[in-house]
């Protein structure tokens, strides 16, 4: 069993990948008519989420989601939980691979197919590990990611060239109501819990203390997404950007060693997240089809693979036809129903255990 | 083979002893044995005792002692330095080896400032009991084993009981059993059949000469193989982490220790991404860098007529060069050799507008850096790795270094040494 800090990697690696899932993006489009309340709210819901989930989850150590379900339920509403949610990993892994190759193809000038290609291979080689291998490999990237990162806030904080009027200004036009689509895509930082489900059996279960800090530093990514941004293009400004993340970093000035651009490393830093992101999210996706027919180590994980590679490959090539941020909003969509729907079944499993 | 043949040996020894109608005879290989033991503790004592019935009893207090029954044993037995004694009856063998070896030296390869400078050595009863010494706990076990067809060398298993885990024993005894070698020479040779993948460019065990840090792996409940007649030990299960840690660092005090233990880190980061960037940097994104430094690397690239990867493997492989033969020479010309070397590379290259100079600059961090690393297995692993990051960088830029360390992060993380995780940051469990 690995120590409860894992809960909190796996947590913070979601919420860092909200860059990529355009989160900001989409909060813009509402920022003057009720996406700061939006925010609020899914701060809300989002504690809720999760310690209605932590206490459901705690009172079934060491088990995966399979063992939890398979008690009372039919077998037909679990295959089609895990269905959906194998669906719902293998959409969300196109999206977020789609995502960062626009980038790449914006800001690096590099042969992007091939690029791509490794993209995959290092996936299908990363998916294949041991479940422990992959939360040893997240606790070290984040151990490479996040001084960079407090650098960045450093730097956001210290910089005389924010426009603080701006974020001031943004405050301005809370009195409106919430808009359903800033809510779920606020609330996806909150929801890294579904893909945890496959990781939690290797776990420790964890306390509220931790959940808190969990809580805590979510609320802070979250926050500083959204209004970071603000600081530098003003109000206004930061509603025209497409990739508002890079040239963010792109306007500030980082001049103390012999870098002057930081943009470079940001989509590095960027990349890595997504493609730590991306492993973890197909792993779980190949763990729920493994789970749901029963053939863990057989041959069906390679079925899960090629569909893997097949997705990805057939959505790269319609990939300038896609407008990803109406299908990140379909993704929260469809992830916010699953997850309402997996907490009343924990509920509805507890109660009958009980 | 016979004994007959053992015969034709020069340094075969038949020694026949009479004292009136007493008499014995002794076998023995004369290069392997300790005559003056020999005629110390059998031979005098045959004069001194008179009963035959009260010699035998004597050879029976011996410490390693045996009835020989067939030829075969007898034969076994003359060669691993034991002496053969046939009375009226009876054949007996008792040990009498000699084994030469070096006295105690310093360690040469794992200096340290401060530490014990002792290593083992390569009798093995002379490195365990430097290791007894130092680990005085009635927990420490230690087993016998013996390993290669021809060689028949001894192994020592050694381990703390209360510590290690037994499971990582038995798996291990089963794994010794099925060993099939001819000779067994070293400790790198021992972990080659103890590793589960062959293909595998880190070292799994770690080869130490140093019994302070064998007795500091023994205490942390780890499993450490003597091999006679080789000053190295093997320790097992290790992790990555063991591998950056000097027998100074629990010498130093506590802030010293962590800083040169974060050096090192950042060593291996730079030996391994360094060069690799260099190239991806000044091939494809040389506006990320300040102009200054842009215009000073490409104006001292004005006159080199290559691409950068091919300079950079170029100077390398040269500067791979120089480390080998600086190691293999023998000493009196190795230091001539990398004087040339050094002068040849460094000065003259860019004189001659081959190489630029800040490549100088950066193929002499990353010589430098690489040699931090103390234990030489993960050294030349590391080394070796540099270059499939060169030609990721050169290929696909920054972005394909970032592919490169996800791909040898994704490797080692799955890396397992006898069972326990390889890369795992902290093994707390509630943490």
């Amino acid at each position: 069993m690995l120590g409860q800090r894992y809960y909190i990697y796996l947590f913070y690696i979601n919420a860092l990948v909200s860059v990529t899932a355009c989160i900001p993006q989409l909060l813009y489009k509402n920022r003057y008519n009720g996406s700061l309340t939006s925010l609020a709210l899914s701060v809300i819901i989002g504690a809720i989420f999760i310690f209605l989930f932590q206490s459901r989850i705690k009172k079934f150590p060491r088990q995966n989601i399979l063992e939890i379900l398979d008690r009372d339920l039919p077998n037909i509403l679990i295959k089609a939980y895990h269905s959906l949610s194998f669906l719902l990993s293998v959409f969300a892994g196109v999206l977020f691979l789609n995502s960062i190759m626009q980038i790449i193809r914006e800001f690096a000038p590099l042969n992007s197919s091939m690029i791509f290609y490794c993209f995959l291979l290092l996936i299908v080689f990363s998916i294949l590990i041991e479940t422990n291998s992959i939360l040893f490999m997240l606790e070290i990237v984040i151990l490479f990611v996040t001084p960079l990162l407090l650098l960045i806030l450093l730097r956001f904080f210290t910089d005389h060239l924010v426009l603080m009027d701006s974020i001031k200004e943004s405050f301005t036009y809370i009195v409106h109501f919430p808009k359903a689509h800033s809510v779920v895509s606020g609330l996806f930082i909150f929801t890294g819990y579904t893909n945890l489900l496959v990781y939690c059996e290797h776990i420790v279960s964890i306390n509220k203390k931790h959940l808190l800090i969990i809580w805590f530093i979510l609320c802070c990514v979250l926050f500083s997404t959204y209004f970071i941004p603000i600081g530098y293009f003003g109000l206004k400004g930061v509603g025209l950007e497409n990739y508002v993340w890079v040239t963010t970093i792109d306007s500030m000035h980082i001049n103390y060693f012999f870098l002057e651009r930081m943009v470079l490393v940001f989509i590095l830093i960027l990349i890595g997240i997504t493609l730590m992101y991306l492993i973890i999210n197909y792993h779980s996706a190949i763990r729920m089809l493994q789970m749901m027919t029963d053939d863990i180590g057989g041959k069906i994980k390679w079925f899960g693979i090629v569909i893997v590679v097949i997705s990805a490959l057939v959505t790269q090539y319609y990939a300038d036809e896609i407008n990803l941020l109406t299908f990140f909003i379909y993704y929260f969509v469809f992830r916010f129903i699953l997850d309402l729907i997996l907490i009343f079944l924990l509920f509805y499993v507890t109660k009958k255990a009980s | 083979m016979r004994l007959n043949e053992l015969k034709k040996n020069d340094d075969f020894i038949k020694r026949e002893v009479k004292y009136g109608e007493r008499k014995i005879t002794l076998y023995y290989l004369k290069s392997i044995c300790d005559e003056e033991k020999i005629t110390d503790t059998i031979i005098s004592p045959f004069y001194e005792i008179f009963k035959m019935d009260t010699f035998v009893d004597y050879i029976q207090s011996f410490e390693e002692w045996a009835i020989i029954d067939k030829e075969k044993v007898a034969i076994d037995k003359i060669f691993g330095g034991n002496v053969v004694i046939s009375l009226e009856d009876k054949i007996y063998a008792v040990k009498m080896d000699k084994f030469e070896s070096r006295s105690i030296s310093e360690s040469s390869e794992e200096s340290v400032l401060q530490g014990p400078k002792d290593s083992l050595s390569e009798k093995i009863s002379t490195s365990l009991n430097i290791i007894r010494n130092r680990y005085r706990k009635d927990t420490l076990i230690v087993k016998n084993h013996k390993l290669g067809q021809n060689s028949k060398t001894n192994l020592i298993v050694l381990y703390d009981n209360t510590l290690c885990d037994h499971e990582n024993l038995l798996y291990l005894n089963n794994k010794l059993k099925n060993i099939e070698v001819d000779l067994l020479q070293s400790a790198g040779q021992l972990q080659k059949f103890l590793m589960d993948r062959k293909w595998c460019p880190f070292p799994l065990f770690l080869t130490t000469e140093r019994p302070d840090r064998v007795v500091t792996n023994l205490s942390q409940g780890k499993i450490v193989f003597l091999i006679e007649g080789s000053s190295w030990a093997l320790i097992g299960p290790a992790r990555f982490y063991d591998f950056f840690k000097s027998m100074d660092d629990p010498v130093e005090l506590p802030i010293v220790g962590k800083f040169f233990i974060l050096i090192r880190y950042i060593a291996v980061i730079i030996t391994l991404f360094f060069p690799a960037l260099y190239v991806a940097v000044i091939s494809y994104t040389p506006e990320i860098l300040k102009i200054q430094f842009a215009l000073l690397i490409a104006g001292s690239r004005i006159s080199v007529p290559f691409p950068s990867y091919a300079e950079i493997i170029f100077m390398m492989i040269m500067a791979e060069f120089l480390s080998e033969a600086s190691i293999r020479l023998p000493r009196t010309i190795s230091s001539s050799a990398t004087t040339v070397g050094g002068l040849i590379l460094g000065q003259a290259a860019s004189e001659a507008g081959l190489i630029g100079d800040v490549m100088i600059v950066v193929i002499a961090t990353v010589a430098l850096s690489i040699f931090v690393i103390p234990i030489n297995s993960m050294h030349q692993a590391i080394r070796v790795l540099r270059y499939p990051f060169i030609i990721l960088g050169s290929l696909f830029g920054a972005i394909g270094v970032l592919i490169g360390a996800f791909a040898l992060l994704t490797y080692l993380c799955n890396l397992r040494s006898l069972g326990k995780p390889y890369m795992q940051l902290l093994t707390n469990k509630t943490l």
